[in-house]
C-alpha cells in the first residue's frame, strides 16, 4: 500500500475547498450545457461559461423569504450540512497518487455514512419551512432514498472484496491491471442510479420536483435558493469522484498525471449525470421503491455474486 | 444574460397561450413564485381569485415586477413582444431594486395567535386554537384502524402544474388523497377530448405536460413547435420535427413512468398521451383538426376526474390530471377584467 | 489514523459553517422584511387551513423496518469483504446464505404489499 502522507487539517480545508469550488462550478455549466444541447437552443459557451457566476450573484441581490412558522435552525442547518456531509465524502476519495485527504482504513464506510445523513439533511430542508408541498415532497423523497441506500453500500461492498481493504484508495490499487467497470458491470450502472437519487435529478427527482410546485424548494429564494443548490451540486462532485475512483480506476491511466486522470474521470460521471438530469422524465416515488426492492436489489446481490466469484 | 425567471398566474383563457413563453430563450417560466422576478397576469381574473392574485403576487421574493399580458401593445408577435416587455421589466427591477412592486395585501397576521396558552393555543387542554398563527391538522379515521392527520388543502388557481384557473379542495392524509373536490361552474364537461382544437393548443398542452413530468428541455422544443405552427399554416418541417421530438421522447423512459397511473377502462395515462401525441401528427400530416379518437380522453366531468383520483397519491394524480386535455371554464359565472 | 479523521472533521465542519454563517448574515442583513401575506406558503393563491406539521401518515413505514434489517446485515458484510479472499468459497457460501434468508423476507414484503401504499 503506498505510504501517502496525512494532509494536515488546514492544507486538507484548502484541497476540499478548492475541490469543491471548482467542481460546484464546472457541475453548474454542464448543466446549462445540457438542458440547451437537449431543448434545442444555441449553445453559447461564453454565455454558460458565466452563468453561474450571474445566477449566484442575482440570488444574492433577492430577498430570502421566510415562511410563516419555520424551523430556524433546521432552515439554515440543512443546506450547510448538506454541504458538511459532501466535504467529508470528498475526503476519503483519492484525488491523484499521493493526495488522499484522509485515507482511512474504513472509507466506503465513512462514504456511506455521509450518504445515509444526508438524507436526513435533505428531508430537514423539506420540513422545515413548514410548507404543504415541501414536506410531502421531503416524506416521498425518504421513501426512495431509502431504497437506493442499500444499492449504494452492495455495490460499494462488492468494489472493496478484490481490494481485500474498505480504504477507497486499496480500491483503487486493486484496479492496476483491470477496471471495476469491466469486472464488476453491474456496479457502475447501480451506482449512477443511487448518484442520481442524492442529488435527486433526472428520474428520481422526487423532492424539487415541478409537479409539486418545487418540492422542497418551494418556499426557497434568494440565498436559500443560492445555498441549497451550491450542496446539491456538491454532493454530486463527491459521487462523481467516489465512481470515478471505485468503478473507473480512480487515478490509473497511461501518459498523463494521475490527477488528470481522475479530473477527467470525475467530469465524465458528472457530465453522464447531468445529462440524465436533464434527459430523463420522472419516475414516481412508489414505482421506484418496488423497482429497487423487486429488480435493483437482486441485480446488486448478483454483482456480488460476480465480485465473490471473480476474486476467488 | 442569463433567462429571466417568470412565474406565470393566468386565467383559463389565456393560460395555454402563455405556455408559449418556454420557447423564448431569456425567459424561464419557474413552478413557484418564490424563484421568480416576474409575475405574468395573463387573462381573465374572475372577481373571486383577486385575492388570490394578490396573495401570489406578495409571495414573489424582491426586487419582482408585474408584467400584464393584456396590456402589451403587440404587432404581429404577441409572444415575443410578451417575452420582451419582461426581460426589459426584470432589467430594470433588478437595477433599482428601490422600484420593486410593493404588497398588495395588508400586512397582517392571519390570526391573532397571543391566545391564552403559552404558545398561543387556546381550547382544552394542548387541542385548539391557532398556535404561531393557524390551527393544526386533527386526526381523522384512515385504513388499518389507524387515526392520522389530515391535511384539507385548497389548491389555488395559479399553480404551475396545474392548468391555470382550476381550483381543487384537497384532504390528504399521509400523501394518499382521501377525498377532492374540484370547483367550476356547473358540472359540464371538462375535457377537450371530444372537440377538435387546433394543434397549436395541442403541442402547447404537450409542452406544459412535458414540464411537470420533469423533461422541461424537452417541454422548450413542444413550444417552439407551437409557435411555428401558430405562424404558418403549412410549415413542411413542421411534421418532421414533431416526430424527432417524438422519437426522442421514446428514450426518456415517460412510458414506464406513466403507465398504470390513472387507469379508467383500461386506458391508463400513457394511452391519452399517446392518443394527444398522434392527433397531433395527423393534424400536422394535413388531416383536418380533428377530435382526439374516442379512445383517448373521452369527456369526462369535474366528479368523475374527483372519483378517480381519489385514493391516489399526490404525485399520480397531478400526472393523472395533466394527462387529460383540461378545459378550465371561467370560475365564475360573473367574470371581471383584472 | 486520528490526524485522518481529524482531518475530515476539520473539512466537515468548516464546510457547515461557512455555509451556515452565509445563510445567517443573509437572514440578518437582508434590506428586504418579509411581510404577513408574503410568508403565507405556496398553495396556488389561498391560504392554508392548517400549519403543514402534522402526524404524517408515513405510508412506507414497513418498508423503514424491512430497511433497518438490511442496514445490520450490512455491519456484517464489512468486515466479511474485508477477509473475504482469505476465506475462500466458505465466505461466499456462508454470506449466500445469509442473504437468502434476508432475501425471503422481501419476498414476504412484496406480497404483503409492504411496498405499495396506495
Amino acid at each position: 500500500m503506498n505510504e501517502v502522507e496525512q494532509l494536515s487539517a488546514p492544507l486538507a480545508i484548502v484541497v476540499v475547498a478548492a475541490v469543491l469550488v471548482v467542481g460546484v462550478y464546472v457541475s453548474s455549466v454542464v448543466d446549462v450545457v445540457a438542458f440547451r444541447s437537449v431543448a434545442g437552443q444555441r449553445l453559447r459557451p461564453g454565455s454558460a461559461a458565466l452563468f453561474p457566476a450571474r445566477v449566484a450573484h442575482r440570488l444574492s441581490r433577492q430577498q430570502s423569504v421566510r415562511t410563516e412558522r419555520p424551523d430556524m435552525i433546521l432552515r439554515v442547518l440543512a443546506p450547510a450540512a448538506l454541504l458538511g456531509l459532501a466535504a467529508a465524502a470528498v475526503t476519503v476519495i483519492p484525488l491523484s497518487p499521493g493526495i488522499v485527504v484522509a485515507d482511512v482504513g474504513t472509507g466506503i464506510v465513512l462514504f456511506g455514512a455521509a450518504e445515509a445523513l444526508a438524507i436526513v439533511a435533505i428531508f430537514f430542508h423539506g420540513w422545515s419551512p413548514n410548507s404543504p408541498f415541501a414536506l410531502i415532497a421531503g416524506y416521498r423523497f425518504v421513501a426512495v432514498a431509502v431504497s437506493y441506500e442499500l444499492l449504494s453500500m452492495f455495490v460499494l461492498i462488492g468494489a472493496a472484496i478484490p481490494a481485500e481493504s474498505l480504504s477507497i484508495g486499496a480500491i483503487v490499487e486493486s484496479q492496476a491491471g483491470l477496471w471495476n467497470v469491466i469486472r464488476q458491470p453491474l456496479g457502475l450502472p447501480l451506482f449512477l442510479i443511487v448518484s442520481l437519487g442524492v442529488t435527486f435529478s433526472g428520474p428520481l427527482d422526487l423532492l424539487d420536483s415541478n409537479d409539486l410546485a418545487g418540492g422542497g424548494s418551494v418556499e426557497d429564494s434568494g440565498m436559500q435558493r443560492l445555498a441549497w443548490q451550491t450542496a446539491r451540486h456538491a454532493m454530486r462532485i463527491a459521487f462523481a469522484a467516489c465512481a470515478a475512483a471505485v468503478f473507473l480506476g480512480g487515478w490509473h491511466g497511461p501518459v498523463l498525471p494521475g490527477g488528470l486522470w481522475m479530473a477527467l474521470k470525475t467530469f465524465a460521471v458528472i457530465a453522464l449525470l447531468g445529462f440524465l438530469d436533464v434527459f430523463v422524465a420522472r419516475i414516481s416515488a412508489e414505482r421506484f421503491v418496488r423497482v429497487a426492492w423487486g429488480v435493483l436489489l437482486p441485480l446488486a446481490f448478483l454483482n456480488l455474486l460476480i465480485a465473490g466469484v471473480g476474486a476467488l | 444574460m442569463t433567462p429571466v425567471e417568470v412565474f406565470v398566474a393566468a386565467g383559463a383563457d389565456r393560460w395555454h397561450d402563455a405556455q408559449a413563453l418556454r420557447a423564448h430563450e431569456l425567459v424561464r417560466l419557474m413552478p413557484t413564485p418564490r424563484h421568480a422576478t416576474v409575475l405574468l397576469v395573463a387573462g381573465t381574473i374572475p372577481g373571486s381569485a383577486r385575492e388570490a392574485l394578490d396573495r401570489v403576487h406578495d409571495q414573489l421574493p424582491h426586487p419582482r415586477a408585474v408584467v400584464t399580458w393584456d396590456e402589451i401593445v403587440a404587432g404581429n408577435d404577441v409572444v415575443d413582444a410578451v417575452a420582451s416587455e419582461i426581460v426589459g421589466r426584470a432589467d430594470r427591477v433588478m437595477a433599482d431594486p428601490s422600484t420593486s412592486s410593493p404588497g398588495r395585501l395588508a400586512d397582517e397576521e392571519p390570526n391573532d395567535w397571543r391566545g391564552v396558552g403559552p404558545f398561543g393555543q387556546g381550547g382544552e387542554g394542548m387541542m385548539g386554537g391557532t398556535p404561531y398563527g393557524r390551527a393544526m391538522a386533527m386526526t381523522a379515521d384512515d385504513r388499518d384502524g389507524l387515526s392520522l392527520d389530515r391535511l384539507e388543502l385548497r389548491l389555488g388557481p395559479f399553480l404551475g402544474q396545474l392548468p391555470g384557473g382550476l381550483v381543487a379542495d384537497v384532504a390528504l392524509q399521509g400523501e394518499v388523497i382521501q377525498s377532492i373536490e374540484f370547483a367550476c361552474a356547473g358540472s359540464a364537461p371538462f375535457v377537450t377530448g371530444d372537440r377538435a382544437v387546433p394543434v397549436a393548443r395541442r403541442l402547447l398542452w404537450l409542452s406544459h405536460a412535458l414540464h411537470v413530468q420533469g423533461l422541461d428541455a424537452f417541454a422548450v422544443g413542444a413550444a417552439r413547435l407551437a409557435r411555428r405552427s401558430a405562424r404558418l399554416d403549412d410549415d413542411p418541417g413542421l411534421a418532421r420535427d414533431f416526430a424527432s421530438l417524438r422519437r426522442r421522447m421514446r428514450w426518456t423512459g415517460l412510458r414506464s413512468a406513466l403507465r398504470s397511473v390513472g387507469d379508467r377502462d383500461g386506458l391508463d395515462t400513457w394511452a391519452r398521451w399517446s392518443a394527444h401525441l398522434d392527433a397531433i401528427a395527423a393534424s400536422l400530416d394535413g388531416a383536418d383538426s380533428r377530435p382526439v379518437s374516442a379512445d383517448g380522453s373521452m369527456p369526462i366531468t369535474a366528479a368523475e376526474l374527483a372519483e378517480m383520483i381519489t385514493g391516489l397519491t399526490l404525485t399520480d394524480a397531478v400526472t393523472t390530471i395533466i394527462g387529460f386535455d383540461i378545459d378550465v371554464p371561467a370560475m365564475t359565472t360573473t367574470a371581471v377584467e383584472t | 489514523m486520528m490526524s485522518a479523521l481529524a482531518a475530515v472533521l476539520a473539512v466537515t465542519a468548516v464546510a457547515l459553517t461557512v455555509q451556515a454563517a452565509a445563510l445567517v448574515r443573509s437572514e440578518w442583513a437582508d434590506p428586504f422584511v418579509s411581510t404577513a401575506p408574503q410568508r403565507v406558503p405556496f398553495l396556488g393563491g389561498n391560504e392554508p387551513a392548517t400549519h403543514a406539521w402534522s402526524r404524517f401518515h408515513v405510508r412506507y413505514y414497513p418498508m423503514t423496518l424491512v430497511f433497518v434489517a438490511f442496514e445490520m446485515e450490512m455491519m456484517f458484510m464489512y468486515p466479511w469483504a474485508v477477509v473475504f479472499i482469505e476465506e475462500g468459497a466458505t465466505a461466499l457460501v456462508e454470506m449466500g446464505m445469509f442473504l437468502t434468508i434476508l432475501g425471503v423476507g422481501v419476498v414476504y414484503a412484496y406480497k404483503e404489499r409492504v411496498f405499495s401504499w396506495q
